[in-house]
């Protein structure tokens, strides 16, 4: 039997995610939470980096795209010259 | 129509599944073996590959994202956190460290 429906199997064109916007949205909040001259301190970096998460998915919450699901990962680690990949 | 009962088993998230399927990749890579500059970025590749082989092999109507971060270990601390936006039904989301909490801090 011939399909005579397309179903589309991805968001058309004009809803599609921009990687650019997102980066820019993200470089936001990096620099409103982030500083340059911080240093690790162990008690309230486990509740700075939830709230970058929260943060940055909010954010992406505004950018309004129909259908799309969002995970953000955060990850901060002190710096001691250890190896990280 | 799909039946009720068997979409519910067999598209729903199952974490202790998932989990299994994460520490056995983490285990056949890592067992036994000390940090080396020169391997782990090969040895990220190779979890991250076995643990979505092992999660296509369920056959679930999912996507996957898979993350693995190595530290060396040398006393430095490290957070990580994640925030997702999703269908909290049928979504899940897993974390494993391994080698698993000897010393629960805080």
């Amino acid at each position: 039997a011939a399909r005579e429906v397309r179903h589309p199997t991805g968001p058309s064109y004009k809803q599609k995610v921009s990687v650019a916007t997102m980066r820019t949205k993200i470089q936001e909040v990096f620099g409103t939470m982030l500083s340059a001259d911080q240093t690790y301190q162990s008690e309230h970096t486990s509740t700075w980096t939830k709230d970058l998460a929260d943060e940055i998915k909010a954010k992406m919450r505004e950018m309004a795209l129909p259908r799309y699901k969002f995970m953000v990962q955060v990850v901060i680690g002190e710096q001691r010259g250890e190896g990280v990949r | 129509m799909v039946d009720d009962l068997q979409s519910s088993e067999e598209s729903a998230f199952v974490g202790e599944q998932v989990e299994r399927i994460a520490i056995q990749s983490i285990e056949l890579h890592l067992k036994d073996r000390q940090y080396e500059e020169g391997s782990v970025a090969g040895w990220i590749d190779l979890i991250c590959d076995s643990c979505i082989q092992g999660l296509s092999a369920l056959n679930k109507p999912f996507k996957y994202v898979v993350s693995c971060l190595i530290m060396q270990k040398n006393g430095a601390g490290i957070h990580s956190a994640v925030s997702c936006h999703w269908d909290t039904v049928t979504d899940g989301c897993s974390v494993i460290r391994w080698p698993g909490d000897k010393h629960k801090d805080h």
